[in-house]
């Protein structure tokens, strides 16, 4: 098994978070490799020494005592809260709405039956660009030459999307959060250069 | 108030007392206040952002209704108003910049004893650096999973997104901050 999808399983192992069914599999594949074994102590290294951070949020008790007292005050000074609006029961908000939505509906099946006639029913189709690339990855698999060609792909992408629209695409991408969750090592590395150089000038 | 449940100190203080909120708050204002300070790193915007989550969430608590555990719901607001806080700052005095005037960990330091500053501390001080420089989303769920001891399943309802996003992050973030602190890892014995 590859051992980019073994570190993912420690990472999710380390959290609890591993399908016990995948448990023999990682633990068959760690006893066969060093480097994952190595890259294990190394998040446990990690992991405690982030847990070590936590000694710097400790106050003393003098300033709970406070906080308190100033929250106290806060909460004087501040309206009741609100209560949560009395509203009806969802459905009998816009029954003009829900009889048209009714109609409409019943019009797409009918449409889609006679004119469309497909050979299958479509799945659900629910776009996350982060399950997309989880699904995609695990399409991959072992393959490495399909991902090398993906993950050129997704590079080439943000060269075009920065040769288009300038450096300046660099800070939307940047704002939006999702963008960072498929990138690879060689993608963030490449993002990290461009604000560096884009720092010093 | 000390002996209510938690539900009963939610349903008077949606009835407007005060009182029972502040227990409330007293509860969870350590863990709160944790888990902000993990992403800002400074007690003084720790210590405003955990005020304003408090008032924030008495404001909105009439709109609380039970779906998640309080905790789950007070730790969304502390999370948001962090992560806008954070953003903020960011527009305001540029990304690195901000990571620059991170400021050390001086007060943590003089309180431990000599013993307490050991190769953990020296590790953690490098960890702080390499979390600092995390894409926010990364180092949000960074710290609710390790830091608060938060399940994937937790965190998701805090951040609002998927278990599997969660797994993803936690993946993503560990990896660059193996990557970044590999060389000093390798060194160090656990």
């Amino acid at each position: 098994m590859k051992c980019a999808k073994i570190e993912k399983w420690i990472s999710d192992d380390l959290d609890g978070a591993l399908a016990p069914r995948k448990k023999p599999a990682l633990a068959h594949h760690e006893a066969s490799c060093p480097a994952c074994r190595a890259y294990r102590r190394n998040l446990e290294k990690l992991q405690a020494g982030a847990l070590g951070l936590d000694r710097a949020a400790e106050r003393p008790e003098a300033y709970w005592r406070d906080f308190g007292a100033r929250l106290a005050a806060g909460l004087r000074n501040d309206p009741a809260p609100r209560p949560a609006p009395s509203r009806a029961p969802f459905a009998l908000r816009r029954p003009w709405a829900w009889g048209g939505a009714g109609l409409a509906a019943v019009a797409a099946v009918a449409a889609y039956f006679v004119f469309l006639q497909p050979k299958a029913l479509p799945g659900p189709f629910v776009f996350s660009f982060e399950d997309t690339v989880a699904s995609i990855m695990e399409e991959i698999g072992d393959n490495s030459e399909l991902e090398r060609s993906f993950n050129l792909a997704l590079q080439a992408s943000i060269e075009e999307a920065i040769r288009e629209d300038g450096e300046a695409t660099l800070r939307p991408l940047s704002d939006d959060p999702l963008v960072w969750e498929g990138l690879t090592e060689d993608e963030m590395a490449l993002l990290e250069s461009r604000i560096r150089n884009e720092k010093q000038s | 108030m000390d002996g209510l449940r938690e539900d009963e100190l939610v349903r008077k203080a949606q009835a407007g007392e005060a009182e029972a909120f502040a227990e409330l708050a007293r509860r969870h204002q350590q863990r709160v206040y944790a888990a902000i300070f993990g992403l800002v790193r400074n007690h003084a915007d720790a210590d405003d952002l955990a005020q304003e989550t408090f008032l924030s969430a008495y404001r909105a608590i009439g709109r609380f209704r039970g779906g998640s555990s309080f905790y789950t719901w007070i730790y969304r607001i502390a999370v948001n108003l962090t992560m806008n806080h954070i953003k903020k700052r960011s527009r305001e005095k540029g990304r690195s910049e901000l990571l620059e005037n991170t400021p050390p960990s001086a007060e943590a330091r003089a309180a431990a004893s000599p013993e307490l500053r050991s190769q953990t501390d020296e590790i953690s001080d490098k960890i702080k650096e390499a979390l600092g420089g995390l894409p926010l989303p990364f180092r949000t769920a960074f710290q609710l999973v390790v830091n608060q001891g938060m399940s994937h399943g937790q965190a998701a309802e805090v951040l609002g997104c998927s278990e599997n996003t969660v797994s993803w992050r936690m993946h993503k973030a560990r990896k660059l901050l193996q990557a970044r602190l590999k060389p000093f890892l390798s060194e160090v014995e656990p």
